[in-house]
């Protein structure tokens, strides 16, 4: 992909209706009120929102309300992800203005609702988010982490690579545990190796949208993993509320890639 | 009828004002301030040079990892202020109060400057469901300094990072040229520290959860800052020539700075309650106290002013309509709540608990000590001073004891 | 020119918000509509949104009762966006169920359309296309799997004005007299797809 061509999405973590950022998942601190941060977001071009609703994960009951209210404030693709199961109401959520479904435990744990989701909404606008807890290169076996219930599940890439074949999804999101709020030098030479096993052990998924997310600081290192044409884009969470990792908030997003 | 003045642009909807001199009561009063100001900052920091100011301001912060706290709204005058600072050789640690507000081009100006200046930089968040129910809660009690809220909150947060950095000093931008015409009385709340008064009105207003991510700061707060932990307020713009259209230039060209349209752009919630609240439910026009500002200290002409305050103060109809609608959306209240408020008369803020007495009978004076121990009278002066006023009491006393024979 | 009035279709697959949202931000008369019925003789635009599966929104405009009401042709103008264009078309490899062949061509899968023999298009993506088409050069943003190619645009549906995705053969936006289609979101497209709304309410509705 070329870098101009490269998707780059804004991650908005929620819980109730208070914006926060998590560190591995964990330690959810309080970042302010959605409303405004979407609002400023959109004002500075984001391409994309990703919304995760990370006490919905745990109550499987996304906040239909709230999330109208959310969407209202941008003019820009919002995905939403957060508890996604067969008693959502999709079609209430794509009126809502959602327009991509981002599944992670349903996708496992009630694999014919994604099926279904995908026949309804189209492949493309469904996605799958992995949570790296731990690559084992040579074996290809991935553990992937579960928010529901702090569990690790394993899987070996090959396995993963027909399930998401077969279920219709259309995008991948790519995470590594460890790097979430904790951008660092490692973060680009890890996901390089992550994708090259993909590339190898699951090539049917390549020809879908894959898009990495947690632990990307700095245009700098979007720009290195650009050369790696089957990667499709970026999720920032860190690098839009706390650039060049600072301890104060401040919400942004990369010039380069806004679509102003 | 209403009468204005012909030299500022204040009138007679102003408490107290009158025709005076050449002009009127308040521009008098930011003339003298001016004087007084300029005395002030001096004597306060002993010197007039800008170079020994910052000399002093590093001493006095030596046994903290920065040059004083600043406190960086994202607006034209802090960000002008930090960046003079810097300029000068200081290294402070900006923070940021955000009460949920923050508009776009203030994002940006902050983050271009602290990026730019490679400062480090610290936030205080308040939780928006605590700030969103105490502007309901000001809103509800019909008070017409509703902004106290942020100033509070604003101050509090430089005031909590220089006790947890242990700073000596707090740097804003605020600045005389461009806001020391008084403000009048009715027009917002004197003591903005008065917390007693914000608690007050959450008490019959609020619903009764606890405030404790917003940053008080209350007058006895500020005192003990002032004489027993000694942190001083500095506003360096007040050491230098500021104008506002070169001080624009020069961000621009330097980080990429985006002009505000008009004054107060930075928080939507300000330009609203300015534009529109301030006018329509209280019949004020503050900008007549800015622009007096800069008639008098010569940034704009008195006949553009007028015809700027003869215009809407939301030159833009669709921006007026587009933060209303936010406005109402943040508060969920519907357009028939807004109009009731509206409709419904001022409560003054001394109707619910303050820290009135407390302000005038300990803060006032204590200010004047505290002004009087930092005038550049020699101390041998000042003794002879107390001296003579002993002596003229004691003799009137005695004249008294004794009454005329 | 008297605001003119649009019916927005809801039929179950779309954000009709967003598009609502958007369009009502010029002076038009909006309403949205779940049956024929509601559409009234004065509408000057028809709109149909759509996010979603062919043969899913296929079965949804049938139960609506919206398919034949469209293939009637009974309205002035129709503008059909994402899904809402590609059921325009006769056919779609993604199912097996009739579109409402009002535009004479099918949409196909992505293969070979994509760099990196990407099948699924997502994101912004550079639209260029005939200078009389009210579009802006520029980015919008996309997301499917499926589309209608200018290849055959051209061969059967010579009368349309089209846009395309630079660099492909992707129809990214069909327009004639009275038929106007989007492969993108205009909703979702931020300030571009907020002007070719405008440009679309005064030069073509």
């Amino acid at each position: 992909m070329n870098g101009s061509e490269l998707r780059v999405l804004a991650s908005l973590q929620i819980s109730g209706d208070e914006a926060v950022k998590t560190e591995q998942f964990r330690n959810p601190q309080y970042l302010g009120d959605p409303t405004n941060i979407l609002r400023i977001l959109d004002q500075k071009g984001a391409q994309e929102i990703l919304l995760s609703d990370i006490g919905a994960s745990k109550t499987k009951l996304p906040n239909y309300d709230f999330i109208r209210h959310l969407s209202e404030e941008v003019s820009v693709p919002l995905a939403y992800g957060g508890g996604l199961s067969e008693n959502s109401d999709i079609k209430l959520l794509t009126s809502l203005g959602v327009e991509r479904f981002v599944v992670n435990n349903s996708f496992f744990e009630a694999n014919s609702f994604v099926r279904e989701l995908s026949s309804q909404i189209g492949k493309s606008s469904v996605a799958l988010s992995l949570d790296i807890s731990h690559f084992d290169e040579e074996s290809g076996i991935l553990e992937l982490w579960s928010s529901l219930n702090s569990t690790v599940r394993r899987l070996p890439i090959s396995e993963l690579n027909e399930m998401v074949i077969a279920s219709k999804v259309g995008e991948i999101i790519i995470r590594v545990v460890e790097f979430d709020g904790r951008s660092s030098n490692s973060v680009p030479a890890r996901y390089r190796s992550i994708l090259k096993k993909f590339q190898t052990l699951a090539p049917d998924l390549l020809s879908l949208q894959i898009l990495i997310g947690t632990g990307i600081g700095s245009e700098d290192q979007i720009n290195s993993l650009s050369d790696i044409k089957f990667l499709d884009g970026f999720v920032v969470g860190t690098m839009i509320c706390r650039p060049q990792n600072s301890n104060g908030v401040l919400i942004t997003f990369p010039k380069t890639f806004s679509i102003l | 009828m209403k009468s204005s003045c012909p030299r500022c642009l204040m009138d007679s909807t102003a408490t107290g004002w009158k025709l005076l001199n050449k002009g009127c009561s308040y521009c008098e009063l930011y003339i003298s301030r001016e004087n007084i100001n300029k005395e002030n900052q001096i004597f306060q920091n002993k010197t007039n040079s800008l170079t020994e100011i910052v000399n002093e301001i590093k001493i006095r912060n030596k046994d903290s990892k920065y040059d004083g706290i600043f406190g960086l709204s994202g607006g034209l005058d802090s960000c002008y202020a930090l960046h003079k600072l810097v300029k000068l050789g200081l290294h402070p640690l900006v923070v940021h109060m955000d009460n949920g507000w923050n508009t776009e081009l203030a994002s940006n100006n902050i983050e271009k400057l602290v990026t730019k200046l490679g400062l480090d930089y610290e936030t205080h968040i308040i939780k928006w469901s605590t700030y969103k129910k105490l502007q309901i809660a000001f809103l509800n009690a019909d008070v017409v300094d509703i902004e106290m809220l942020y100033d509070q909150a604003a101050s509090g947060t430089c005031a909590n990072f220089a006790a947890k950095y242990n700073c000596k000093t707090i740097l804003t931008g605020s600045n005389h040229s461009t806001e020391g015409m008084p403000m009048p009385e009715n027009w917002s709340y004197v003591n903005k520290l008065d917390e007693r008064n914000i608690r007050a009105i959450w008490k019959k207003f609020g619903d009764g959860t606890p405030l404790e991510s917003f940053p008080f700061f209350s007058t006895r707060d500020f005192l003990k800052q002032l004489f027993i932990t000694r942190v001083k307020w500095v506003s360096i713009l007040d050491y230098l020539d500021y104008n506002r259209e070169e001080a624009i230039a020069e961000l621009t060209e330097l980080y990429e700075f985006k002009p505000y349209p008009f004054k107060h752009y930075e928080s939507v919630f300000t330009r609203f309650y300015q534009g529109y609240l301030l006018p329509n439910k209280f019949g004020i026009d503050k900008r007549k106290v800015h622009f007096s500002s800069l008639v008098l200290s010569g940034q704009l002409s008195r006949q553009e002013a007028e015809r700027q305050l003869k215009e809407s103060a939301y030159p833009d109809v669709d921006l007026l309509e587009q933060d209303k609608a936010y406005f109402l959306k943040r508060m969920s209240w519907t357009e028939d709540e807004l109009t009731s408020y509206l409709r419904r008369s001022e409560i003054p803020h001394s109707r619910y608990g303050n820290e009135m007495r407390f302000y005038e009978r300990i803060y006032l004076p204590a200010m004047k000590v505290y002004r009087f121990l930092n005038s550049p009278i020699k101390v041998s002066g000042k003794m002879r001073w107390i001296f003579k006023k002993f002596i003229r009491s004691i003799a009137k006393a005695g004249h008294e004891s004794f009454g005329s024979t | 020119m008297s605001s003119p009035r649009i019916s927005i279709i809801d039929y179950g697959v779309s954000n009709i918000n967003s598009v609502q949202r958007m369009l009502s931000q010029y002076d038009m008369e909006i309403s949205i509509v779940t049956s024929p019925l509601q559409i009234d003789t004065n509408v000057s635009c028809v709109v149909l949104p759509g996010v979603g599966n062919w043969d899913f929104g296929v079965q949804q405009l049938i139960e609506s009762q919206f398919f034949s009401y469209l293939q009637d042709g009974q309205w002035r103008k129709l503008i059909g966006i994402c899904l809402g264009f590609q059921l325009l078309g006769q056919s779609s490899q993604e199912g097996t169920k009739k579109g409402l062949g009002i535009l004479n061509m099918g949409c196909s899968n992505l293969l070979g359309q994509l760099p990196n023999n990407k099948l699924v298009n997502s994101g912004w993506k550079e639209v260029t296309s005939d200078a009389s088409f009210p579009i802006q050069d520029g980015r919008y943003y996309f997301t499917h799997s499926f589309g209608f190619t200018t290849k055959e645009a051209e061969e059967r549906e010579s009368r349309l004005e089209l846009a395309k995705i630079q660099f492909s053969s992707i129809v990214a936006g069909a327009i004639s007299e009275n038929v106007a289609g989007f492969q993108f979101h205009p909703e979702k497209s931020h300030s571009r797809g907020k002007l070719l709304v405008e440009r679309l309410r005064n030069e073509w509705i």
